[in-house]
């Protein structure tokens, strides 16, 4: 790089420099740590931290993390830092006279421990002499005007210990055989080093002319003429933030309720607790199915019945399970029970909605069409492929000239409009439709084809109790959880419904 | 549903012809049999209108005409013999008093046709049995019994050696110690006597719907079968009869009629313009002709011969949907109809919509709980006495009741998100449910739960946020005291919007926080969305 080159270089990072590192700028080249900086520039360590990483971003210093062991004091060793160590107090009530052991328990007030060791330690430094009573030798005269290398050394701490000076290293050996006196800790230590740039830029004088916050005073006093602002680091992160959101599986309701209103579909809501008549009875589903029982169905205890609707229809749906009706069927044979269509239960498909809807329909408004999406309940341990409660989506088309062939019509612009445009039909079984199938794609990564959901169009024995005569009804519908699994990546669906507040805050919106 | 397993050597034999393994794995699905398994082992699942596919001799005799090996009506003929004679005692009638049998000779029977009977049976016992309730199956080895056979009942002190046992046993000691007697025991709680097939000898064959007995037990040796079917149900029994007996024949086994067996074909009329409008094709006689032999049917003018295993055809339209399956989803060409269109969304869900959005502006993240909760925490832990709706069959105490109200469950939330950041700004629309006047006895209202968790959380942050809501929504409102259990007296607003009361706002009581191990504060409120939304239509 040329001189020029390099110097308008410089400049530019001069231009950038945050306060703090103007700060640390100027001692950059008097020191190696962070701990050093701390002391010449007197800011707190975490300014010095981040102006640290600020110029190492530009290249201006590497910082390297040091592993040291430093000494510091413990427990006893700030108690004696501030009333000296039990030693101390031991030679001074021996300073005027000669005492016996009881005696100077009494007044060095120290506990038996510390009493211990004071005359262990005293006795081999040759301060004292026993004999029937305690008193200092010379050298123990001498030295009650100086400090011990121990008292000096926990003034000094704390050390790094590589740094120890001999008799500092004696101190340490001698204070470690002492109880919670000092202890040894490993100490992160961030030092750094210049780059050549940095060398370069520590030799600069920086002048403070540039601008930091633009506030309204400076605004106002017009402050701001002739000056130019630092210039921020804009590639570096930021603290994260959250807003608020609604929940993904909301997200995904609503983009879903957008696809059937687009294909001018009405929607029906309703309750989740119906009549075992409404969800079951009026859709031919005969009274000893297995649906029906307590390991696939929640009954509810109190209001367990429900009342059954009008008379009309109650009897024709009566007739169609034990005869077919007028329907032209042979129905299923066996004698209806309207206490079973009583029970009050939690909806098990949305589908009960649907034959609501049909029930009340005006015929001659005919065609409509009509789609629901809403929780429906099965008896299920909750595990991480099953829930008890889960989002159906329904639709409906009555319209006396309907046929198969429109049914797949539908299918494939509902499907290709939520996203699938390989799909295939293959014959299934409800009960209470006919031309039953399942929508399948085809899986890349498995090799297979997987169902999307279910259609057909509704039975007669449906169809004829509710509204007086068979016209075709096309259904489909499907879950919504596994494509919402698929979509978020997730493969528990229990995932949907924990409500962790961090996952929620961060899933990723509905497309 | 239920899965079947089967050898695909014995499949291709019964079809009897070799058919690669593509156009198995393409053709099955579309027969509306779902592959679940493709190898030497085949595992299919069979949906509950077809039982007669339970078994590898059913599936390969549809399949077989659906891949045109076979055409049409297979025609089944029974002989009688006075030979095989039972004896159906009236006192079966209070316990078990539906019953239909059979016999097969010249059965090829090894390890593998042996475990194939015992599927059949089992498959047919789970579905179409009800689990043995509505209908039982035995099958004997005819040289082991001497006929005329009794179907009778016995008291609880008589004995014989059940299967897998080699002493006597009491009938009782069987519903106590056998393993099948413990499991279907239930099926025959307060009766006196049991139910028991019994041969001239006086040697037991089996003791309906529980167990049979050790010395009539088909071996690989067996040649001959006496099949029994038992039940609550006519319809059912003779069902599970003819499709047993079916599966034999197609094996090569001559049938005997003892009772209640009837193989004839039924006769069903179809009106080819009904079937051409549903299925929006334009079919000829001939046409729909050939596609009902596909299906195993035969034509005759506009009469279909419907074979007798058959018996999930209930009305012409079933019979519509096997053209369907005949002609093949694949070849209908899509069409839709351009229908005059009247999308329209609910009102209650358009409302909910916007409330949720202005929640979310107002920095508030949803939650969605399920809507079936825990007495615990709608009541104890909330110290509310709100009634709750229960479940006759709750999964456990966790979800037993319907919610009541909303903001228990954002407390439970709030607790579980502890080791989250704060402040915690959380709100959920739902149902909630009490007793009332409906068709069900249940009343079901939209309402709306708001909570602030923070450190500084208190009454007037809360109501800034309500405050926010309603004015965005065009609302005035006014704030009156009221008393609540969970929140702190004196901080706990009734709000009312042109007089009509639609929220209750406060700070929660401390002893509630504590239930929920919570050690910040909490804000809230709850709205009724419901009621909202009739004041916004005023």
């Amino acid at each position: 790089m040329k001189d020029t080159a390099k110097e308008t270089e410089l400049s530019k990072i001069v231009e950038t420099l945050h306060p703090l590192e103007r700060k640390v700028l100027p001692f950059l080249s008097q020191a190696s740590s962070l701990n050093e900086l701390m002391k010449k520039t007197s800011l707190k360590d975490v300014e010095v931290m981040r102006a640290l990483q600020w110029l190492e971003n530009k290249k201006v210093l590497v910082i390297s993390t040091l592993l040291d062991e430093v000494i510091v004091l413990d427990k006893n060793g700030i108690k004696y830092k501030k009333n000296g160590l039990p030693e101390r107090r031991f030679l001074k009530v021996l300073k005027e006279k000669s005492k016996t052991i009881e005696q100077l328990k009494n007044e060095t007030k120290l506990n038996q421990e510390e009493f211990s060791i004071s005359i262990g330690v005293l006795k081999k430094k040759g301060l004292i002499k026993l004999g029937k009573e305690v008193e200092l030798t010379d050298l123990g005269k001498k030295a009650f005007n100086e400090l011990t290398l121990e008292e000096k050394f926990i003034h000094q701490l704390p050390l790094n210990i590589k740094e120890l000076k001999p008799e500092q290293k004696y101190a340490l050996e001698e204070l470690k055989k002492r109880k919670e006196i000092v202890n040894i800790e490993l100490v992160k230590e961030k030092k750094f080093e210049l780059t050549e740039l940095g060398k370069r830029l520590a030799k600069i004088k920086v002048h403070n002319t540039t601008l930091e916050q633009l506030t309204p005073t400076i605004l106002n006093s017009g402050a701001w003429k002739g000056k130019t602002f630092r210039r921020y680091d804009v590639s570096i992160n930021v603290p994260t933030i959250f807003g608020g959101r609604k929940h993904f599986v909301n997200q995904a309701v609503e983009s879903m309720k957008k696809v059937w209103l687009n294909l001018g579909f009405k929607e029906m809501s309703g309750d989740f607790v119906q009549t075992s008549f409404w969800n079951l009875d009026a859709l031919f589903v005969p009274q000893d199915h297995p649906a029906r029982t307590m390991q696939d169905t929640f009954f509810v205890k109190n209001p367990k019945l429900g009342k059954l609707p009008d008379k009309k229809i109650v009897e024709a749906v009566k007739r169609v399970h034990e005869n077919g009706g007028d329907t032209g069927s042979k129905g299923w044979n066996y004698k209806w029970d309207e206490n079973i269509a009583k029970l009050n239960v939690l909806r098990t498909h949305t589908t009960t909605l649907s034959v609501k809807t049909i029930a009340n329909l005006d015929k001659n408004k005919l065609p409509l069409k009509f789609f629901s999406i809403g929780r429906v309940f099965r008896n299920e341990a909750l595990d991480w492929k099953h829930l008890f409660e889960f989002v159906q989506v329904e639709g409906i088309v009555v319209d006396r000239n309907a046929n198969f062939r429109n049914l797949l019509g539908y299918l494939k612009e509902y499907y290709y409009k939520i996203g699938f445009d390989k799909i295939r039909f293959r014959p299934s079984y409800f009960p209470y439709t006919k031309f039953s199938l399942e929508v399948e794609v085809f899986d890349e990564k498995r090799k297979e084809w997987v169902e999307l959901g279910g259609a057909g169009i509704f039975r007669p024995e449906v169809i004829k109790p509710l509204l007086g005569e068979d016209i075709p009804v096309l259904a489909w519908g499907q879950g919504m959880e596994r494509s919402i699994l698929r979509y978020y990546n997730l493969d528990d669906l229990r995932e949907l419904y924990k409500n962790d507040l961090a996952l929620t805050k961060k899933a990723k919106e509905w497309m | 549903m239920a899965l079947i397993v089967f050898s695909k050597k014995d499949l291709l034999k019964l079809l009897g012809k070799n058919i690669s393994d593509e156009i198995l794995i393409d053709r099955i699905p579309m027969l509306g049999v779902s592959l679940e398994n493709f190898g030497e082992q085949i595992e299919i699942d069979v949906t509950p209108n077809r039982p007669d596919m339970l078994c590898v001799e059913g599936f390969a005799r549809s399949l077989s005409t659906f891949l045109g090996i076979k055409k049409g009506l297979k025609e089944y003929c029974t002989k009688k013999s006075a030979k095989y004679k039972v004896k159906i005692d009236s006192k079966v009638k209070n316990v078990r008093p539906c019953v239909a049998c059979a016999v097969a000779l010249n059965v090829k029977l090894d390890s593998y046709t042996i475990q194939s009977i015992m599927q059949v049976q089992e498959k047919l016992h789970s579905t179409l049995g009800r689990n043995r309730k509505k209908v039982s199956i035995g099958v004997y080895d005819l040289n082991k019994i001497k006929f005329p056979l009794t179907y009778t009942t016995k008291p609880k002190e008589f004995c014989f050696t059940p299967l897998e046992h080699h002493m006597p046993m009491s009938l009782l000691q069987i519903l106590q110690k056998h393993a099948k007697g413990i499991e279907y025991r239930h099926l025959l709680e307060n009766y006196n006597e049991y139910p028991i097939w019994i041969d001239a000898n006086k040697q037991v064959l089996s003791m309906p719907p529980i167990i049979n007995s050790q010395e009539t037990k088909v071996t690989e040796t067996t040649k001959n079968l006496f099949i029994d079917i038992t039940g609550l149900e006519q319809n059912a029994v003779e069902q599970c009869l003819k499709i047993i007996i079916t599966a034999l024949a197609d094996r090569g086994a001559i049938i005997y009629d003892i009772l209640n067996l009837n193989l004839k074909s039924d006769k069903i009329r179809i009106d080819f313009k009904y079937v051409n409008k549903l299925l929006g094709i334009e079919l000829k006689s001939n046409e729909i002709g050939k596609l009902l032999a596909k299906m195993g049917y035969s034509l005759n003018g506009n009469i279909v011969e419907v074979p007798c295993y058959r018996t999930d055809i209930l009305h012409q339209m079933d019979i519509a949907e096997d053209i369907a399956i005949a002609y093949g989803y694949e070849n209908f060409v899509p069409e839709i109809e351009r229908l005059p269109s009247e999308a329209e969304e609910s009102k209650i869900e358009i409302l909910k919509r916007k409330i949720s959005e202005i929640m979310a502006s107002l920095g508030f993240v949803e939650t969605n709980n399920f809507n079936i909760s825990s007495k615990e925490i709608m009541q104890n832990k909330t110290l509310s006495n709100l009634e709750c709706i229960e479940l006759e069959n709750a999964l456990n105490q966790d979800y037993n009741v319907l919610r009541s109200w909303i903001i228990p469950c954002l407390m439970q939330v709030l607790k579980d998100n502890k080791h989250n950041d704060y402040p915690q700004k959380i709100f959920e629309i739902g149902r909630v449910f009490k007793k009332g006047e409906s068709e069900t006895g249940v009343l079901e209202t939209e309402r709306m739960g708001v909570a602030i968790c923070s450190q500084t959380a208190n009454f007037t942050e809360i109501r800034q946020i309500l405050d926010a809501l309603l004015s965005s929504l065009g609302l005035d409102y006014a704030v009156e005291e009221t008393e609540h259990a969970s929140f702190i007296a004196g901080r706990v607003g009734r709000v009312l919007v042109n007089g009509k009361k639609i929220a209750y706002i406060g700070e929660t009581r401390p002893e509630v926080l504590e239930n929920f191990n919570l050690t910040m504060p909490v804000a809230a409120f709850e709205l009724n969305v419901s009621e909202l939304l009739k004041i916004l239509k005023e």
